[in-house]
């Protein structure tokens, strides 16, 4: 026999209680990888979604409840967002360079108010639209050349090769999209730069505006044409400080759920120690009694806890499993365009496991291991022979 | 008798218990002396002191005034570290209540003491085996003791007090827990192996019993040792 077979024995002896107190620091565990990733890749995402990426700086607005977050009711009128609320019917943007401007213009005596242009670079617009297909025609080739939703197509009548002036400029429709019953029948695509041009944005913060759809009878409506000239752009300032409210706030969120959880496993080992020790009272004093080493007790005590511990690091990967079907499951829940959010997670599970469920595995050991020091120092200090003759 | 060696000497021992402010002299001035390979029974009332003496003979006590020699060793000036060493080395203990590990086996439970010293594990089993197999439980190696009865448990227990070849044996009421048949079968055991090994054995109970087997009987009472009055 040696210390090892008697750690061992003693642990199946308790086991239902140390199978309890392992499932136990587990769910805080798993909870807390969930929360804290969840927050860390949040927080990536707002600032992967605020930093400048190439020349431009833009604000990400998406219409999912996940992103609500995000401040676009700095920008958008109240009455815009009743309407998102009652009308479900989001898109979304990826995080690239695009810009978009909602227009006031006329075309060959067609109408083209309150339509909006988005701006994306050429090479991408098919990966970026890969929800969408194109009907007539071709993606945006140069920048001469734009791509029109559905509606303009059945409603105006324009199609491919036809001439469309945009503040004074010609440009050809190069291609027409099918018919998606969402804000796209409504756009006008063109090449980011030329966008940038010819609205006079490159110096501007440029805006990914996601609308919703709209019915045709209230197109002309003022008070919704009202509504959309209330859109402002943000300065740097404005949308640096935003940022840093919602870091801030994510941050504080997640350390005291992060406390909160911890201090609960703790609580929870030390307490299955504290009984485990206190069953063994007259066990150790036994052990005491015929010449037992401190340092054996110790390791009696502590290989417990090493064994609790160890198993419970289980956690780890049950919770950044868990964590990745969570995020995929809310992405579908929300109705995110499956190439979006899922990316800028992705990179942040993978970039933060190593460091972070570092951290966490000596938070965990050191906690458990400190807390087990109590009933150690406790029973160490009891008289071994009023220990031996008490029950 | 005189030139057999001695074992333990205690000169008036002095031991008191605090209770509530209050001092409770347990022991007034225990003489006594035992001499090696001898079984040496502590009869007495009831709170006459008799586990006192026995734990600070065992080194798991202390004491208030007078001396102790443990052989060649006295034990006033050990450390409590020192006094682990010793009681790990030279005591061999059997509990009332046998106090065996609930969690071991029994041959666990005798190889116990070795392995804190530790013994290799071969020399374990073989040391266990034999001792299990002198105390009749060679057929009880891996059992827990909640699937032993009290009598098998006594066995283990006196196994292991053994297993370290210890100068001294400290018993208290070793028959306590045990039906007539059975305290007779272990004082039987523990007195052949007792000669056996020409161990020591100091060990306390209220059966007069026992005194049959003992080579001499004390009495314990109002805190002083009476000599052979059984
Ligand atoms: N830790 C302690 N604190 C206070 N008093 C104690 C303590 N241990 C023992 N005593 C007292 O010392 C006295 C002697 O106790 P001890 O256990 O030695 O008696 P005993 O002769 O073994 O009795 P029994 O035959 O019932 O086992 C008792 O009166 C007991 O109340
Ligand atoms: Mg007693």
């Amino acid at each position: 026999m040696n210390m090892r077979h008697y750690i061992r024995a003693n642990f199946k002896d308790k086991r239902f209680r140390n199978i309890l107190c392992i499932l136990g620091i587990m769910v805080g565990l798993i909870l807390f990888i969930v929360v804290n990733f969840f927050s860390l890749s949040y927080e990536s995402l707002i600032i992967k979604a605020f930093s400048p990426i190439q020349n431009y700086n833009q604000i990400v607005q998406r219409g999912t409840s996940f992103s609500r977050m995000l401040p676009y009711y700095s920008y958008i009128n109240e009455s815009v967002y009743d309407e998102m609320e009652l009308n479900p019917d989001f898109a979304s943007a990826d995080i690239y360079p695009t810009a978009l401007k909602r227009i006031t213009d006329y075309s060959e005596d067609k109408y083209l108010d309150k339509n909006i242009v988005f701006g994306i670079p050429n090479g991408k617009m098919g990966s970026f639209f890969s929800s969408l297909s194109i009907a007539e025609g071709t993606w945006v080739q140069n920048e001469t050349q734009v791509v029109i939703g559905y509606d303009l197509n059945h409603q105006y009548g324009f199609t491919v090769g036809d001439l469309l002036v945009l503040e004074g400029k010609n440009y050809t429709i190069s291609g027409v999209l099918e018919e998606e019953t969402s804000l796209f029948d409504w756009f006008i695509f063109m090449d980011l730069h030329e966008f940038q041009i010819q609205y006079s944005m490159e110096d501007q913060l440029t805006s990914i505006f996601i609308t919703y759809e709209r019915s045709s009878e209230s197109y002309f409506e003022s008070e919704v044409e009202s509504t959309y000239l209330d859109l402002e752009f943000l300065t740097i300032d404005e949308m640096n400080k935003i940022t840093g409210n919602l870091l801030s706030r994510t941050e504080k969120t997640s350390i005291v759920f992060m406390l909160l959880t911890f201090f609960c496993s703790t609580l929870f080992t030390t307490s299955i120690v504290f009984l485990n020790v206190h069953d063994r009272k007259k066990e150790i004093a036994t052990l005491r009694s015929i010449g037992a080493p401190q340092k054996d007790i110790f390791k009696l005590i502590y290989g417990e806890v090493f064994i609790i511990a160890i198993i419970a690091l289980l956690a780890v990967p049950v919770g950044i499993l868990l964590y990745t079907y969570l995020t995929f499951k809310t992405m579908n829940i929300t109705g995110y365009l499956a190439m979006t959010l899922p990316q800028a997670f992705r990179l942040t599970i993978i970039k933060i496991t190593w460091e972070n469920s570092l951290l966490l595995i000596s938070m965990h050991f050191g906690s458990s291991f400190i807390m087990a020091g109590i009933p150690y120092y406790l029973v160490m200090k009891n008289d071994i022979q009023s220990e031996i003759r008490g029950g | 008798m005189t030139k057999e060696e001695i074992i333990v000497t205690i000169n008036d021992l002095w031991k008191s218990y605090k209770l509530d402010k209050i001092h409770h002299d347990v022991l007034k001035g225990v003489n006594l002396e035992v001499q090696k390979g001898k079984f040496v029974l502590i009869m007495g009332p009831s709170g006459s002191g008799k586990t006192t003496l026995l734990n600070i003979i065992g080194l798991i006590d202390a004491y208030d005034k007078g001396s102790y020699h443990l052989g060649s060793i006295d034990t006033t000036s050990l450390t409590p570290k020192e006094m682990r060493r010793i009681r790990l080395e030279k005591i061999g203990f059997i509990f009332q209540t046998f106090n065996l590990v609930a969690s071991l086996t029994a041959q666990q439970n005798v190889e116990l003491p070795l392995s804190l010293k530790k013994v290799p594990q071969d020399e374990q089993h073989t040391r266990s085996e034999e001792l299990l197999k002198l105390v009749g439980l060679y057929h009880r190696l891996k059992n827990k003791p909640r699937q032993l009865s009290s009598g098998e448990q006594n066995r283990v227990a006196i196994a292991r007090s053994l297993i370290i070849e210890p100068t001294i044996i400290v018993a208290d009421e070793p028959t306590g827990n045990l039906d007539r048949k059975n305290t007779e079968t272990i004082m039987e055991l523990l007195t052949k192996v007792q000669k056996q090994k020409n161990v020591t054995l100091i060990c306390t109970s209220h059966n007069i019993k026992l005194s049959e087997y003992a080579d001499i009987t004390y009495k314990l009472e109002d805190g002083i040792i009476k000599e052979g009055s059984y």
